[in-house]
């Protein structure tokens, strides 16, 4: 008579042992389940870790959307407060100054090669020096800046210093993370 | 909310103040910030005329304004204090454009903006300075304004 154990499923362990001859003489296994209690925390442990998560789970993020909106959306200064410039517009309407001068763009979609110039120079990242989020509304007819709680960011409202100055030019442009790749770019002459 | 000194005083208070500061300069001392007194003083009556609580974009450029022209800001620093248009947006030819329109409650958009960047953008120190900021400068100012309505 043999006495092995031939596998550990579970809770159960399962036995096939006690060989015996039948009528024709073949050996048949008699096999007993035996409750062992729960398993163990290791062994869990590596069953989770053997097994394939549920696919139900499984939510693959999507790619970062491209950048398909880049402007110049305000213009303040300490004197004027803020001035908003449509697309078409090339420079202020207002004639800016004060010691304060700060510049608003706004993208939709997601770049990750932000470009400004000031006067013709590229300016550190550091003029950037806030950033709101923008997500659609939870009505999808429009735009929330900034985001709400719960709501996924579709695009970015930066704010740019240049205190000191009181006219200039400026310029910024973006290219897309992902595919296509693209670069869009604005400018504004501040008066 | 972390109350900013400068806007915080209570009328009582700014009385108190003004005294101490005539007091110190019949002494031939030099008061620490009179024009911080006086101007806070300003901000409280202009405040007298703004509810932060049901108040349109507009109403909060003039306010920010007024403030500015009382020496209420502090640094002179208007544009740190007074944000661009926020809230709800379109896209109107080509370009996004603010879609609010009336009154709103000001001090709540601050509130969740704060929340928003505390819970969504807390390595941004930038961004996370900046809102808060406003937003305790903006809870000053609706602290001097809540006698309004007594």
């Amino acid at each position: 008579m043999m006495f092995k154990k031939t596998v550990v499923f579970g809770s159960l362990l399962l036995l096939s042992g006690f060989s015996n001859a039948d009528n024709s003489g073949r050996n048949v296994q008699e096999k007993i389940i035996v409750d062992m209690g729960a398993p163990s925390a290791k062994l869990q442990a590596k069953q989770m870790r053997e097994l394939p998560r549920p696919t139900a789970e499984v939510h693959p993020m999507a790619p970062a959307p491209a950048l398909t909106y880049l402007q110049v959306a305000y213009v303040g200064s300490s004197n004027i407060g803020w001035e908003g410039v449509s697309g078409f517009q090339t420079s202020t309407a207002a004639d800016h100054g004060g010691t304060q001068l700060r510049i608003v763009t706004e993208e939709l979609g997601y770049g990750s090669i932000p470009v400004a110039t000031w006067n013709g120079g590229v300016v550190s990242s550091a003029k950037n020096y806030q950033t709101d989020t923008i997500c659609v509304n939870w009505a999808g007819t429009g735009y929330d800046i900034p985001c709400l709680a719960g709501q996924t960011v579709v695009g970015f409202r930066k704010y740019w210093n240049f205190d000191g100055y009181q006219s200039g030019s400026f310029t910024y442009q973006n290219t897309s993370t992902n595919s296509p790749g693209n670069t869009m770019n604005d400018s504004m002459l501040v008066k | 909310m972390k109350i900013n000194a400068y806007t915080a005083l209570s009328t009582i208070d700014l009385v108190n103040a003004k005294a101490e500061a005539k007091k110190a300069s019949s002494k031939g001392v030099t008061a620490a910030e009179p024009v911080s007194i006086d101007s806070t003083g300003k901000a409280a009556q202009i405040m007298q005329k703004y509810d932060l609580h049901n108040i349109s974009y507009s109403e909060v450029t003039s306010m920010a304004m007024e403030l500015q022209k009382a020496g209420a800001i502090p640094g002179g620093n208007l544009l740190d204090y007074l944000p661009p248009p926020e809230g709800q947006f379109k896209m109107q030819n080509g370009t996004l454009v603010s879609d609010n329109h009336g009154k709103g409650d000001f001090i709540k958009a601050l509130d969740d903006h704060l929340t928003y960047v505390e819970k969504n953008q807390a390595s941004d120190f930038s961004t996370l300075f900046q809102v808060r900021r406003m937003v305790n400068f903006y809870h000053n100012l609706d602290s001097l304004g809540s006698g309004r309505h007594a």
